[in-house]
């Protein structure tokens, strides 16, 4: 109850401010529920949310925007163990055993079989897996991104490189064409600084890995980092950074280089094809880099919205929300964010910059690492580690993979 | 022969093309925050180096404040720092008189128990304190922001003590002849006399408690109860769909100006009350 | 007045200091010191005793190790500096204490200092980004090679040591200007009656009157420094590259509040208090032969 009037207070400070977060105030009869996200209030996901609202299903739901992934896991932490969980939470998946085994994430089917059922068949199977966590489907399937390749088209132009990109790029090519883009307009361009960047980070160096046949967890749930494939991938991840070719930075300082056209090409996630394209870099896409004489393995990424309430109206009431999140209407309004539509509805592509993201979606994808083990959060962190320590030089990549193997193997198995 | 004018004006000469080279790398850092504050968003990012707004405009800060409640952060931080500031003076401005002025057993000891404290980095507490948060429910409330950043005092309490000691002993004495009682003491002649040593701590002790930045991102996380330096942190956009660099700096901007007008406005009077409080008198 | 009153008066004047303090700053140190012998991480419901295995864990941890000789490093680096160059900005300062521009200079050289360090780090990720970050232009600008900047492992210490400086020299070079203005007139003028250059003065006559002040920042600077490199490698590195900037306040905050690992975490608390109490103690004793607050 207080808990109630907390939130009727603020709803009613934020009417009063004018301060543009949409919160419309409960109706007292309703029951309340918020959801954490990693969403603010301009997003589409506000969007799904009022639209939720405007039906008067006797349910009122609030978005809470808690920064990243990592942030809102240690918000969501610190706010179970003071005995009010948020109601609903938005989080990577490759947090599933940390939200299930730390955080306690609920079984839809424990909540209400048939609603859960029905729930999930508004989405395709082969996405499924990717929710359930030691048997226990703890959510929805809500979010998938893959990373793609961007193109500066301005400096790809200027450079005189063949504007038709083929359909399933490879390494060799991409590294030729960075070369050749390099040479041609290396100091001699007002904005140009740099060729290439493939993102330090655990994402697109697990992609590395698979697309050269290898695995960071195989299919049995064993480590598989010291395997040769493996080794291989991240050789040729590792490549263009020792080559020169490209300079490591942060995810932010990344972007901030391509939108500036100071950076001519970068992989990234697929969600950027919403702005990329209609920034200054006026960016092409292009599928992600395979490896020459391999089959693709992508991956993807993304996000599960899961239920954490422990009384029933609340956790009922978070399966009303989840019904319109999974119906067409609600995947509609959500799509605009430009994530891959992981339902059956049909539902059309927000631009053709998407079309390599969604080609790879129909090539199938693999999950993004899903670090298993209660000290899951910690992998993450590890991985990354390691991928800065190969790309820098600090150690050879055969090192860097044995050792990373050993420091995650006594981890996963704690 | 002005040989030792002339030397010495050439060397004041240097001194200020010193002092000026240093104040403008130093404050440069925060040229391109001012210039992108007013620049549209739409073009910040079209080039690296900007000096200058081009095309100013106010449009960040109502972008800003349609996307966060920025005006909130700012009571919040106003709220925050204002109470942080009165715990620290009501706790480090008796317990100074008491250690300057007055003589008792255990006097030594306990100084030095609180001037210890001051050795501690703050975040050796962090965690057990955010424990303590949590199990009394304690989280997500200005408490939790205000309360345990207050017995932060070693510094101030060692600096009240000063002030009182370098208040001659007669003005007391001359009380004391009066029958005035201990509190009389206190109240109207050591803090009328120490209003300046005041004046300077609770300057700096704002400034502190505005820019607290760590603890306040751990336990402030109602969007409603941020401070404008831990809400910043909340402009990194998970998808990085969008650019937020003007709206950012609008906000960053917003979180100086405060500070800044306190700081210029008091600075003279901070350095002037600092003088007496750190030389043994 | 009561005698029983004039006895006890002392104690209500700094009773309510001395427990706030002792609750908030000791009671949390004596709390790490049992938690760093558990294995409990706040969500679960079983707290295991664990004896001394978190200390040998922490010991063994590669990254622990990088980050205590990091720690090193930088009070190494940032001490001395931290000190000596406010004293010099100081005294320049001083030097043109009446000319109208000396509290523009204040003003400017003290302004980073109120800032937040989510500000600071916005403002130099721009500074210093490797790809397009303003350094790099002007390097490149005056045909010098292209730095990495704080991606660079060797480099990204120092990257966190200049940012530190610059987010706080500020409130010691106030605190030798104060010092500084309060020293008697009288003591120059009768040093340069007897022929004694500014150099000789300064080091013979105003550095010794300075002692207190000097003590009072060298041990304020350590344990600041300290603290105020957590802030910046939070919005500049991230530790990173791949650790080589951490530092151990940075390490204990990532593995206490980032993975929710108490125990290992406050065990890093632990030998970081022993440390610390060494340090004091030493500082003091040297200190204490020189200075006296009595």
């Amino acid at each position: 109850m207080v808990e109630m009037s907390r939130r009727k207070f603020m709803a009613a400070v934020a009417a009063s401010a004018g301060a543009g977060m949409v919160a419309s105030p409960a109706r007292s009869a309703d029951a309340a529920v918020e959801v954490s996200s990693p969403w603010g209030s301009d997003k589409p996901f506000q969007k799904v949310v009022d639209a939720f609202n405007a039906k008067k299903l006797g349910v009122t739901v609030t978005n809470r925007f808690d920064g990243d992934y990592e942030a809102a896991v240690a918000k969501a932490v610190a706010s179970t163990a003071a005995g009010r969980p948020p109601a609903m939470m938005i989080t990577g998946w490759k947090f599933g055993y940390f939200a299930k085994r730390t955080l306690g994430a609920r079984d839809l089917r424990e909540i209400d079989a048939g609603r859960a059922a029905a729930i999930l068949a508004n989405f395709r199977p082969s996405v499924l897996p990717l929710v359930t966590i030691d048997g226990a489907l703890i959510g929805l399937p809500w979010a998938m991104s893959t990373p793609i390749t961007f193109i500066n088209g301005k400096l790809w132009e200027e450079a005189g490189l063949d504007p038709a990109l083929p359909e399933n790029p490879d390494t060799t090519w991409l590294y030729d064409n960075a070369r050749k883009l390099d040479a041609k307009l290396k100091d001699k361009h007002s904005t140009y600084r740099s060729a290439l960047a493939l993102s330090n980070n655990e994402w697109t160096s697990q992609s590395f890995v698979q697309n050269a046949g290898g695995y960071i967890i195989d299919p049995d749930g064993r480590l598989a980092l010291n395997s040769p494939q493996a080794v291989a991938g991240m050789t040729e991840y590792c490549a263009p950074a020792h080559e020169g070719l490209w300079l490591p930075v942060s995810a932010k300082d990344q972007d901030a280089a391509f939108e500036s056209g100071a950076l001519a090409i970068c992989t990234t996630s697929s969600t950027r094809a919403a702005t990329f394209p209609f920034g200054g870099a006026k960016a092409v896409t292009a599928k992600f880099p395979g490896l020459a004489g391999h089959p693709r393995g992508m991956n993807s990424g993304g996000n599960f919205l899961a239920v954490y309430a422990r009384n029933k109206e609340q956790a009922e009431a978070s399966l009303a929300f989840l019904e319109f999140c999974a119906s067409k209407e609600g995947q509609s309004i959500w799509s605009a964010v430009g994530y891959l539509n992981t339902s059956v509805h049909d539902i059309p592509l927000i631009n053709d910059f998407m079309k390599p993201a969604a080609g790879q979606l129909a090539d199938g994808l693999t999950a993004e690492t899903i670090w298993p083990g209660k000290r899951g959060l910690e992998g993450q962190a590890i991985w990354r580690k390691w991928v800065s320590r190969m790309l820098l030089k600090e150690v050879s990549v055969a090192d860097g993979m044995k050792s990373a193997h050993q420091e995650l193997d006594a981890l996963v198995s704690a | 022969m002005s040989a030792v004018p002339l030397r010495r004006s050439i060397h004041r000469l240097l001194i200020h093309a010193v002092l000026l080279a240093t104040s403008l790398a130093t404050v440069f850092p925060l040229v391109w925050m001012v210039s992108s504050a007013f620049t549209p968003n739409e073009i910040i990012t079209a080039r690296a180096v900007r000096l200058w707004p081009e095309d100013p405009t106010l449009s960040n800060f109502t972008i800003a404040a349609s996307r966060h409640p920025i005006w909130m952060w700012l009571w919040n931080s106003v709220l925050t720092a204002t109470l942080i500031t009165l715990g620290k003076l009501l706790l480090a401005v008796p317990a100074g008189f008491a250690f300057g002025r007055m003589e008792f057993p255990g006097r030594r000891a306990l100084f030095w128990f609180v001037i210890a404290s001051m050795s501690f980095p703050t975040v050796l507490a962090i965690i057990p304190t955010y424990i303590a948060v949590v199990k009394m429910q304690a989280f997500d409330t200005y408490g939790a922001m205000v309360i345990p950043s207050i017995p932060y005092i070693g510094f101030y309490v060692f600096y009240m003590r000063q002030a009182f000691r370098s208040l001659p002993a007669s003005m007391f004495e001359a009380a004391r002849i009066d029958g005035s009682g201990l509190w009389r003491q206190f109240m109207e002649i050591g803090i009328p006399n120490v209003v300046p040593a005041i004046a300077a701590l609770s300057v700096i002790s704002f400034m502190g408690a505005w820019n607290i930045y760590l603890w306040g991102q751990l336990v402030l996380e109602d969007g409603f109860k941020k401070t404008l330096t831990t809400g910043i942190a909340t402009f990194a956009d998970l998808e990085g769909t969008e650019r937020v660099w003007g709206p950012l700096m609008a906000t960053s901007l917003l979180s100086i100006v405060p500070v800044l007008v306190i700081f210029l406005s008091a600075q003279r009077f901070i350095v002037d009350a600092l003088a007496p409080g750190l030389d043994e008198r | 007045m009561p005698s029983g009153f004039r006895r006890l008066a002392p104690y209500l004047f700094v009773g309510p200091a001395v427990l706030s303090v002792a609750i908030f700053l000791y009671g949390p140190l004596f709390a790490s010191a049992l938690l760093s012998v558990l294995d409990w991480n706040l969500l679960s419901a079983e707290v295991r005793f664990v004896g001394v295995d978190n200390y040998s864990a922490i010991l063994d941890n590669v990254d622990f190790r990088t980050a205590a000789w990091n720690t090193v490093l930088y009070c190494v680096i940032l001490i001395p500096a931290q000190i000596i160059l406010p004293l010099l900005l100081a005294v320049m300062i001083h030097a043109v204490r009446r000319s109208p521009v000396q509290g523009l200079y204040r003003g400017s050289l003290f302004l980073p200092t109120i800032l937040a360090y989510s500000v600071a780090g916005v403002a130099w990720s721009w500074l210093l980004n490797p790809v397009n970050g303003l350094f790099n232009e002007i390097f490149g600008f005056f045909g010098f090679p292209k730095s990495r900047w704080h991606t660079d492992p060797d480099l990204a210490l120092l990257c966190v040591c200049l940012v530190t400086f610059w987010k706080t020299f500020g409130l010691n070079m106030l605190l030798w200007l104060a010092a500084l203005a309060n020293l008697p007139h009288e003591l120059r003028e009768a040093s340069q009656l007897d022929g004694a250059g500014p150099r000789r003065h300064f080091f013979t006559i105003s550095l010794p009157l300075m002692t207190p002040t000097a003590f009072f920042i060298s041990v304020t600077t350590l344990f600041h420094v300290l603290d105020d490199i957590v802030g910046v490698i939070d919005v500049l590195t991230h530790g990173g590259p791949a650790g080589r900037s951490s530092s151990l306040l940075y390490f204990l905050w990532q593995q206490g509040l980032q993975f929710f690992q108490f125990g290992p975490a406050s065990a890093v608390a632990v030998i970081i208090i022993v440390v610390v109490l060494v340090v004091t103690w030493l500082e003091f004793r040297v200190g204490e032969k020189r200075v006296h607050y009595g």
